[in-house]
C-alpha cells in the first residue's frame, strides 16, 4: 500500500510528542486524552477513546476520549465479550479493524458508538505490565467509511505499547508512593524515627522523628555513628557497641535499648533502635532502621517492678504475720481451753463440796446460790466449748474430700442422745440413703451435729420433737435437710440466726450460746457450700446446707 | 490401812492451789490417811527430795512413800523433777504417779521415757478425783511392794 512521506513524518513526529508528554506527566487521565488527541492527527480520524478493563475482567469503560458527546467519557461501558470487537481485540491480542460498521458481521457495535456517528473503528490493545491483564484497548474511530493500511496499523501498535508502558510507568509510580504512605503513616502512628547509616563512614540520614528523638537539629550530612553514641549515658556504651558490632558481624540485626543525654531535655532518655543490615544491593552496605522514644515504656516498666517488688514484699510479710498470728490464735486457744477451764472447775468442784459436806450449814438459800455456782460455771464451760470449736472451725485446715453424709448424721444422734435428749422426747427419722459429697469430714460432722442439736432443743412445749434427715440431689450439688416440728422462727429472725452470739431466747427457756449456728454458717462457707431455712413460727423449722455432689469415681480411702 | 511408818508419806507436787486443795480433800472423803505434804514448784521438790534448804530435818520432812507428781510446773517441770527423782539413790525407786491435766500423747510418752510408775489424768469433778484418789491408795500405798 502506498504510502505518502509526509504522513509517515506526522506519525514519527507524534510518537515524539507524546514521548515527552509521557516522560514529562504523571497525569493518567491527561496522558490518555492527549493520546487520544494525537492519534487522530497521525492516523487522520475523527475521534479515538481508550476504554480501560475493569477488575471485574469481563467489563470495558470509557476512561478517556476525544471527539465524543456528553455522557461517554466516564459513563459509557462495553461487554469485553467476543462479539464486540473490543473484547476480541483483548482476548486475542491483534489489531482488530471495521472499515465499514454498517456491513460488519463479526461484531456489534455499543449504540453510543453508532450515535456518535462512527463508521469505520480500528482496535489495538494496551497491554498491562509483566504479569498483569491488559490495561484496555485504543480506539480510533472515524466518520466515513475507510481503510486502516498496514503501516497505519503499525504506527497504531506502536503507539499503544508506548501508552502501555506510560500506563505500567504511573501504576508503578502510585505503588510506591501509596507503600511510602503506607510506610510514613505507620512509622508516625507508633511515633518511630527511620534512619540509615552508611556502615563504612558511619553517616546517617534520619527521618525528622528520628531527629527530635535524639534532640539533634538535622541528622543530615554530618550526623555519624560516633556522635550517636557520645550521646549514650556511660553504662549503656558497651551494650550499644556490642550490640552494633555483632550487627554489622554476624546476623545483621540490630535490637538495642539504650539511655541518651539530650540536648534539649534534663532528664535521660530511654531509646530503642533496631535496624538491618542492607548489602544486597552491591553498593555500599547500609543499616537501615527504625529508632523509638521508650522511655515511657520504660517508666511503667520500672514502676511494674517495684510495685511487684513492693506487692511480693507486702505479701510475704503478711503471709508471715498471718502465720504468726495464727499460731498466736493457736496458742490463745490452748490457753482458753487449759488456763480458763481450770479455775471454772475449781469454782464448781468447791461449790460441790459444799452441796455434798455443808448442806446443813449453808441453809436453803445458801444451797441455791451454791446451785447456781454450778450452774454459772457449767454455762461458761460449754461457752468455751463452743467458741473454741468456732474458732476451731474458722481456722482448720480444709481438706475436702468424698464423703458419706450418713455417717456424720449417725455421729451427730449419738452426740444427740449422749447431751441427754432420749427415744422419748426425740424422735429421729433419717433416710434410707444419702447422695455423696465433696466434703471437710471433721467440719460436716460438726455442721451436722449443731443443726441436730438445734432442731432438738427448739421443741414446742406442747409436743414431742421429731426431727426428719434427709437429702436431695440438685444438679451439680446435694442439699441436705434437718427438719423439725419445734417453735420455728419468725420470719424477720431467720437471717440473724446464723450469726455468732445471736439468741433469740432467754437461758431460762431455752438455753445456749449462739455459737451453734454460726459454726453451721462458717462451717459450710469453708467448704465452699451454702446453708439456709425455711420456717413457721410454732410449725417448725427446714435447716439446710447444700454442698458439692461427689461421683462415685472420687471414692478412695473410705473407711 | 497401810503402816504408818516414816514412809508412808505421800509428796504432792502441784502448783495450782486449787487442785492441791481438791486433793487434800480427796485424801480426806477416801479416808487416806497417809500424811501428804506438798510443795508448788519443781525446784521446791527437788529440795525436799535432797533434803536440801529448809527440808533437811528428816523427821519432820520424810522421804515419801509416793510421788504425785504434776507436769506443767513453775521453775522446773514434772519431767526434769522426774529425772533428778531417778538419779537420786535415796528415791530412784519411790513410785511417781504423775498426776496432769495433759492428754497430750507427747507428755505421755516423755514421762514414761523419763520413769513415771503412771500416768493419770486429772478428772473433771470432785467426786471423780475422789475415786481415783482411793484407787491410787489401794494400789500404789496398800498393795505395791517398793524396795525400801
Amino acid at each position: 500500500m502506498d504510502q505518502d512521506p509526509p504522513q509517515q513524518l506526522r506519525q514519527q513526529t507524534i510518537l515524539a510528542q507524546f514521548g515527552e508528554l509521557a516522560l514529562e506527566s504523571d497525569d493518567l487521565d491527561e496522558i490518555l486524552t492527549e493520546a487520544c488527541r494525537l492519534v487522530g492527527e497521525a492516523i487522520g480520524t475523527d475521534f479515538a477513546k481508550v476504554v480501560q478493563l475493569q477488575p471485574d475482567g469481563k467489563t470495558l469503560l470509557v476512561r478517556a476520549g476525544v471527539g465524543w458527546k456528553d455522557g461517554v467519557i466516564g459513563v459509557k461501558t462495553i461487554k469485553a465479550s467476543d462479539d464486540t470487537s473490543e473484547g476480541y481485540a483483548l482476548k486475542t491480542g491483534e489489531p482488530m479493524i471495521s472499515p465499514d460498521i454498517d456491513k460488519e458481521t463479526r461484531f456489534r457495535y455499543a449504540d453510543f458508538l453508532i450515535d456518535n456517528g462512527a463508521k469505520a473503528v480500528a482496535n489495538v490493545i494496551i497491554i498491562g505490565g509483566r504479569d498483569r491483564p491488559p490495561f484496555g484497548i485504543l480506539q480510533v474511530d472515524s466518520r466515513v467509511r475507510r481503510e486502516f493500511s498496514e503501516e497505519d496499523i503499525a504506527f497504531l501498535r506502536t503507539y499503544a505499547n508506548l501508552l502501555a508502558a506510560t500506563v505500567d510507568r504511573l501504576r508503578v509510580l502510585d505503588e510506591i508512593r501509596d507503600a511510602s504512605t503506607r510506610l510514613r503513616l505507620a512509622l508516625e502512628a507508633g511515633d518511630l524515627g527511620s534512619f540509615e547509616m552508611d556502615v563504612e563512614s558511619g553517616r546517617t540520614t534520619g527521618s525528622d522523628r528520628y531527629d527530635s528523638i535524639f534532640g539533634i537539629a538535622s541528622s543530615d550530612g554530618d550526623w555519624t555513628w560516633d556522635a550517636l553514641q557520645e550521646q549514650v549515658v556511660k553504662d549503656d556504651q558497651a551494650r550499644i557497641a556490642d550490640a552494633m558490632r555483632s550487627a554489622l558481624t554476624d546476623g545483621g540485626e540490630l535490637r538495642v535499648e539504650f539511655r541518651i543525654k539530650r540536648a534539649d531535655v534534663s532528664e535521660l532518655r530511654w531509646i530503642e533502635l533496631r535496624g538491618r543490615l542492607d548489602d544486597k544491593m552491591g553498593g555500599p552496605a547500609r543499616l537501615v532502621g527504625i529508632a523509638a522514644d521508650i522511655s515511657d515504656r520504660k517508666l511503667a516498666e520500672q514502676a511494674l517492678v517495684a510495685t511487684n517488688e513492693t506487692l511480693e514484699a507486702q505479701v510475704s510479710d503478711r503471709t508471715i504475720s498471718l502465720a504468726e498470728s495464727n499460731a498466736q490464735l493457736d496458742a490463745f486457744a490452748y490457753t482458753v481451753s487449759h488456763d480458763l477451764r481450770a479455775p471454772l472447775r475449781a469454782m464448781e468442784g468447791f461449790a460441790r463440796i459444799l452441796q455434798e459436806d455443808y448442806a446443813a450449814d449453808l441453809g436453803e438459800e445458801g444451797n441455791h446460790y451454791a446451785t447456781r455456782i454450778v450452774g454459772a460455771a457449767k454455762r461458761m464451760e460449754g461457752l468455751i466449748d463452743d467458741l473454741l470449736a468456732f474458732s476451731r472451725v474458722q481456722r482448720v485446715d480444709v481438706a475436702m474430700k468424698w464423703t458419706d453424709p450418713a455417717r456424720a448424721i449417725r455421729n451427730a444422734i449419738t452426740e444427740l442422745r449422749a447431751a441427754g435428749f432420749d427415744e422419748s422426747t426425740v424422735s429421729v427419722e433419717v433416710a434410707p440413703s444419702f447422695p455423696p459429697v465433696r466434703a471437710d469430714r471433721t467440719i460436716l460432722a460438726q455442721v451436722i451435729g449443731n443443726l441436730v442439736l438445734n432442731a432438738a432443743k427448739f421443741k414446742a412445749p406442747d409436743r414431742s420433737a421429731h426431727i426428719v434427715i434427709r437429702a436431695e440431689r440438685r444438679a451439680e450439688r446435694v442439699r441436705i435437710w434437718v427438719e423439725d416440728n419445734g417453735i420455728g422462727i419468725a420470719p424477720e429472725h431467720q437471717a440473724r440466726i446464723f450469726n455468732v452470739f445471736e439468741r433469740l431466747h432467754g437461758q431460762e427457756t431455752y438455753p445456749g450460746t449462739g455459737v451453734g449456728l454460726a459454726i453451721v454458717k462458717s462451717g459450710v462457707e469453708r467448704m465452699g457450700g451454702a446453708y439456709g431455712v425455711e420456717a413457721d413460727l410454732d410449725v417448725g423449722s427446714r435447716f439446710w446446707i447444700e454442698l458439692e455432689a461427689a461421683e462415685d469415681g472420687e471414692r478412695k480411702g473410705v473407711s | 490401812m497401810g503402816t504408818m511408818d516414816d514412809q508412808s508419806t505421800v509428796l504432792l507436787v502441784e502448783d495450782s492451789l486449787d487442785d492441791a486443795d481438791f486433793v487434800r480433800y480427796a485424801f480426806r472423803k477416801a479416808d487416806v490417811r497417809n500424811p501428804l505434804v506438798i510443795v508448788d514448784d519443781g525446784d521446791k521438790a527437788i529440795d525436799y527430795l535432797l533434803g536440801r534448804e529448809g527440808y533437811a530435818e528428816r523427821q519432820r520432812f520424810p522421804l515419801p512413800r509416793l510421788i504425785l507428781l504434776d507436769l506443767k510446773l513453775p521453775r522446773r517441770s514434772g519431767i526434769e523433777v522426774l529425772s533428778v527423782i531417778r538419779t537420786t539413790e535415796a528415791v530412784r525407786h519411790t513410785p511417781v504417779v504423775m498426776l496432769t491435766s495433759s492428754r497430750m500423747e507427747d507428755d505421755i510418752r516423755k514421762a514414761y521415757d523419763a520413769g513415771a510408775n503412771a500416768y493419770l489424768v486429772k478428772p473433771i469433778g470432785v467426786e471423780a478425783l475422789v475415786t481415783m484418789i482411793r484407787s491410787v491408795h489401794d494400789f500404789w500405798i496398800a498393795q505395791n511392794s517398793a524396795p525400801s
